[in-house]
């Protein structure tokens, strides 16, 4: 009996402890995410002084598009890209395209890749530069050992395979928004 | 076993990491860049030395059924604050370690001491031996994360000020082109590891060897 009101005491303490912690730092968190979003963002981007807004109608509540334009005119696209294949786990990152399709910048915020070996998605590092400048509708959209243009990176084929996987899955959305775009124009 | 270990034990003789082998998921998996490995050591120190004062502090609840339980409970929740904190003021350091931040929890030297010395001790000495103790790890990681990153990518320090926001001088040379591609992967992790064993080893048995000379010398002359 005193031994259960013990454990529940301390688990009470703690766990109102880490709950108020938890409230207390969680503004900075969300604006640290903000701060990579923006980052992210400012990318596609040909000058500071653009505007970046909300595409109307978002296609999904979750999962906004972000469109900049350049007076007045549609100059690129941002919007969040996700895999499941990683090694361990989901994948998430921001994609940075031209109006053309062209791949502006890739930005990856959440991860579980193992670090040492699965960090190559992350921001700055090689693998993840090889995309910038590509069309993501072409096929060099693919590791070169099948038949694609981009060189995995040695003993992270699943994670390099799952940043391919997680553009391949985007084609669609990009798909429609190109096509969206020419509507208009023609 | 509560004679506070002195700070040479901790640092040497009886290194959680080189003599005891504990802790080594983290010491292996974050030591590439010496300020990831450095970032990790740090608040593996802190939530030591913390969870032993706390630990020590619950001593009249730690009843033989629930002690485990209870000394795990209370390294969790540190390790989740430490977390937090770490997320809400460097984020971008836990874009990079943050999976292992979460595994300190497993981190066998933690639980190690807290269940062999800091409860059946008093708070100011659980509190040294956490120190120390985290001491001991803090080294160990620090001096793999600098010879890995050196070794394997020529650099030291690389990233220092994007990931902690500070304004660090020549944080990121190139010290030398030369580099070893294996020490950056997971196995040269373990070889660095094992030269490290080595030396140590090594230090100890020629310091032993001169002490034998020099007792055994008197009794010659």
């Amino acid at each position: 009996m005193r031994q259960i009101a013990a454990l529940t005491m301390v688990s009470l303490i703690l766990g109102l402890g880490i709950s108020t912690l938890d409230q207390w730092t969680a503004p900075d968190i969300a604006q640290s995410r903000e701060e990579v979003r923006r980052e992210a963002i400012q990318r596609v981007l040909p000058s500071d002084a653009e505007t970046i807004m909300v595409l109307q109608p978002a296609p999904s509540a979750d999962q906004p598009i972000y469109r900049s334009s350049l007076a007045g005119k549609e100059t690129g696209f941002v919007y969040g890209i996700a895999t499941k294949e990683g090694y361990n786990g989901t994948i998430r990152a921001w994609l940075a395209i031209s109006s053309e399709g062209i791949i502006r910048g890739i930005r990856t915020f959440t991860h579980q890749e193992t670090p040492g070996i699965g960090h190559i998605v992350e921001a700055g590092e090689p693998f993840m530069s090889q995309f910038e400048g590509l069309s993501i509708l072409g096929n060099e959209i693919e590791l070169r050992e099948d038949g694609g243009g981009i060189d995995a990176v040695t003993g992270a084929t699943i994670t390099s395979r799952a940043m391919v996987d997680a553009l391949i899955k985007a084609r669609p959305m990009v798909n429609a928004l190109l096509e969206r775009e020419k509507g208009p124009n023609a | 076993m509560t004679q506070i270990p002195s700070l040479r034990e901790a640092l040497w003789h009886n290194n959680p990491a080189l003599i005891q082998l504990l802790g080594l998921c983290p010491l292996l998996a974050v030591s590439q860049y010496a300020v990831t490995a450095i970032t990790l050591g740090l608040i593996s120190l802190v939530v030591m030395t913390l969870s032993n004062l706390i630990i020590s502090l619950l001593r009249p609840l730690m009843f033989e059924l629930i002690r485990l339980p209870l000394q795990i409970m209370v390294i969790a929740s540190l390790v989740t604050a430490a977390d937090l904190l770490l997320q809400a003021f460097y984020f971008e350091l836990h874009q990079r370690i943050g999976l292992f931040v979460a595994l300190i929890v497993t981190n066998c030297a933690i639980l190690g001491r807290a269940e062999l010395f800091a409860r059946r001790s008093s708070a100011p000495k659980a509190l040294i031996d956490g120190w120390f103790m985290g001491l001991g790890f803090f080294w160990v990681i620090a001096v793999m994360g600098m010879a890995r990153e050196i070794l394997g990518k020529g650099t030291i320090f690389a990233e220092a000020g994007r990931l902690t926001g500070l304004d660090i001088p020549n944080a990121g040379i190139q010290i030398t082109s030369f580099s070893i591609q294996l020490v950056s992967f997971a196995p040269g992790a373990f070889f660095i590891f094992a030269l490290m064993i080595a030396a140590k080893n090594y230090l100890d048995l020629r310091h032993e060897q001169r002490q034998e000379n020099s007792v055994s010398q008197p009794t010659e002359g």
